[in-house]
């Protein structure tokens, strides 16, 4: 018995040894959390970074996270190199969690900002961090205040600019097929039916407005603006044109 | 057997650094850098004399070495990433390390679409870290905030409304605006403040307190009068004419260094009234403007200079006699539209000249006894008003 007994144990050691060595990995694989940098990006490409059940953006609605090879017109910068650059929103912030703080107030329905001691604004950090090396240079960011009426434009390079900057928030034009959620507008009758009061003239100046304003300067809603970088004052009268809103 | 605890100990050996390597993936989920490091530029005094400045139409605050008559750095404030914060004045509150900068929101964009939606937009004072001019905490005051006065003896704080359209309307208690209170004016960065609404007069222009920080002087544009308001009960306790014309129209409005006297600038008079600072105040002398006149100071207890504008130059005048000593224009690459003088404890006078609001503005040096430019430093857009912080 003795002998059976005594030659079982090395068995009886691995066995037990073997089972404690699989709870333990079992345990450290369910506990493990994602690294900082995983859980920055999850927010970075998610709703989450807000807490309103009214928001549709993530902040790659309008940044990508790296140097996109999409023929996408996005309103806000490229993300590497954002943690070394000295101002934002085109001069207008100082430091970048007022700068992300900004947006997710004004597109993502997000009135409490966050803290720098904040888990996800710490996890947004590390993630931006993990982009660098990038352009540090402030990016530049220049808004259209004063709206005039412009001339008329291209309508096939129209459409193009209205898949490239428009199409991935509104849907597909007229149809709205894709759009974000059902506040956004399909393009362009749901925003001519809420200006049906207004001259074609207005209409027209109504549309650039939106486009170069976004929701700041007195407009409202949750668009964010285009700056002069990103469309030329010739590439809004070639969408206004291919969207069929010619002020006449 | 030897083999068998040697065997036990192996794999005891490869539980534990299991175990260890399991505790330490756990701090993976948490950031161990410095997350959003301080990337601007910070002001530490170092003994020196600075100079803040707001740049109305840049939405930024100049800081200036004063002692080297040198651009320190410039750095954006407001709460609007896109839109004209119009940031007009900051003061200082030495004591708890803070600036406070009011926010007034000058542009109406026009446009069919903001004809038809948009409302006058409520104005803020910001609080700010006075190292490096972070944001510390912000207050909502009412729509066309205008000056911002801060008393270090009482430490509180207020805020005019220089509000025009509203000064428009035809009954009177309408067209008056009103001066917030906020006291301590420290609690803005704590975000416990209140703001004490004291209903004061018709567009309440610039506002200073007087020596303890119980009294504030308005001057009212739009009744032609100064108003002396109480801080602790936030009674209005008089309202006197701002000048001897018909109309006078009182825009600027300064204390002197030791609180007695008090200097009204009547800008279609064209003239400086100084009261004393009773709280029925009387007018000691008037003071004749070879244009229109803006912030003045004094140089010495009978010496007063006023800047003055459409020509540009500065005036100095004896204030017992009232007579004009000398006045010095300037061209418009030297000063366009100088806006306030001020002095420091080392009797140095320095020039806010305001520009053409579409360009950079400048702070230049003059010297105090011929008002000859002696150095300039450009700011931002449209600066009007230049606060210091003496070590």
């Amino acid at each position: 018995m003795n002998q059976r007994n005594r030659s079982n144990q090395p068995r009886r050691l691995r066995e037990t040894a073997s089972m404690l060595f699989c709870l333990l990995l079992s345990a450290c694989g369910s506990s493990a959390e994602p690294s900082a940098v995983e859980q920055g990006q999850k927010l970075f490409e998610s709703e989450a970074l807000s807490p309103s059940h009214l928001n549709l953006y993530t902040c790659a609605t309008c940044h990508d996270g790296l140097v996109s090879t999409l023929p996408l017109k996005k309103t806000g910068s490229a993300m590497p190199g954002v943690t070394q650059r000295p101002v934002f929103w085109g001069g207008q912030e100082r430091d970048l969690l007022g700068a992300i703080n900004a947006c997710r107030n004004y597109f993502m329905v997000a009135n409490q900002p966050l803290a720098a001691t904040d888990a996800d604004a710490r996890s947004l950090y590390a993630y931006l961090a993990s982009l660098e090396p990038g352009d540090s240079q402030e990016a530049p960011f220049t808004i259209v205040t004063d709206i005039s009426v412009l001339p008329r434009g291209d309508a096939s390079n129209g459409q193009l600019l209205f898949d490239e900057a428009c199409r991935s928030c509104h849907g597909d034009m007229h149809q709205g097929t894709g759009k974000l959620g059902d506040l956004i507008p399909t393009l362009p009758e749901d925003t001519l039916a809420a200006h049906a009061q207004y001259t074609p003239r207005d209409v027209r100046l109504v549309f650039t407005e939106k486009i170069r304003h976004g929701l700041f300067l007195g407009y409202g809603g949750m668009m964010p603006p285009f700056s002069v970088e990103l469309l030329s004052d010739g590439d809004v009268s070639d969408l206004l044109e291919a969207l069929g809103v010619l002020g006449e | 057997l030897s083999l068998l605890r040697s065997c036990e100990k192996r794999l005891l050996l490869v539980i534990a650094m299991v175990a260890c390597a399991c505790s330490s993936s756990s701090e993976d989920g948490d950031y161990s850098g410095v997350a959003y490091p301080s990337q601007g530029p910070s002001f530490e005094p170092a003994g020196r004399r600075l100079g803040y400045v707001a740049n109305r139409n840049s939405d930024t605050v100049s800081v200036l070495d004063l002692d080297a008559m040198t651009l320190l750095g410039t750095v954006p404030v407001g709460r609007d990433p896109v839109d004209i914060d119009g940031p007009k004045h900051v003061v200082v509150d030495a004591a708890d390390g803070l600036a406070y900068v009011v926010l007034s929101y000058p542009f109406s964009i026009p446009s069919p679409h903001a004809m038809t939606t948009q409302a006058p937009r409520s104005g803020y004072v910001e609080a700010l870290d006075l190292s490096d001019l972070s944001i510390a905490g912000d207050l909502r005051v009412d729509a066309n905030a205008g000056d911002v006065a801060f008393s270090p003896a009482s430490g509180k704080l207020a805020v005019s409304h220089y509000d025009l359209p509203r000064a428009l309307l035809g009954d009177l208690d309408a067209r008056r605006a009103n001066v917030v209170f906020v006291d301590p004016a420290s609690a803005i960065a704590t975000g416990e403040a209140t703001a004490n609404r004291v209903l004061v007069c018709a567009a309440p222009a610039n506002i200073a307190f007087n020596a303890d920080g119980s009294r504030v002087f308005v001057a009212c544009t739009g009744e032609d009068s100064v108003v002396v308001v109480d801080s602790e009960s936030q009674a209005v306790l008089s309202r006197v004419p701002a000048g001897n014309l018909a109309v006078n129209k009182p825009y600027a409005l300064v204390g002197d260094s030791i609180r007695q006297r008090v200097l009204v600038s009547n800008q279609v008079a064209a003239t400086v009234s100084v009261f004393d600072m009773s709280d029925t105040p009387n007018v000691v002398s008037t003071l004749s403007v070879p244009g229109t006149p803006f912030f003045a100071t004094w140089l010495s207890d009978s010496t007063v200079a006023v800047p003055f504008q459409a020509p540009n130059g500065v005036a100095l005048f004896d204030v017992t006699s009232g007579e004009l000593t000398l006045q010095v224009q300037y061209s418009d690459a030297d000063c366009l539209n100088p806006a306030e003088l001020s002095t420091t404890s080392d009797s140095r006078l320095r020039l806010v000249c305001s520009g053409d609001q579409y360009n950079p503005g400048a702070v230049v040096e003059l010297d105090p006894v011929t008002l000859a430019l002696l150095s300039s430093v450009a700011v931002g857009i449209y600066p009007e008003r230049m606060s210091s912080f003496e070590p």
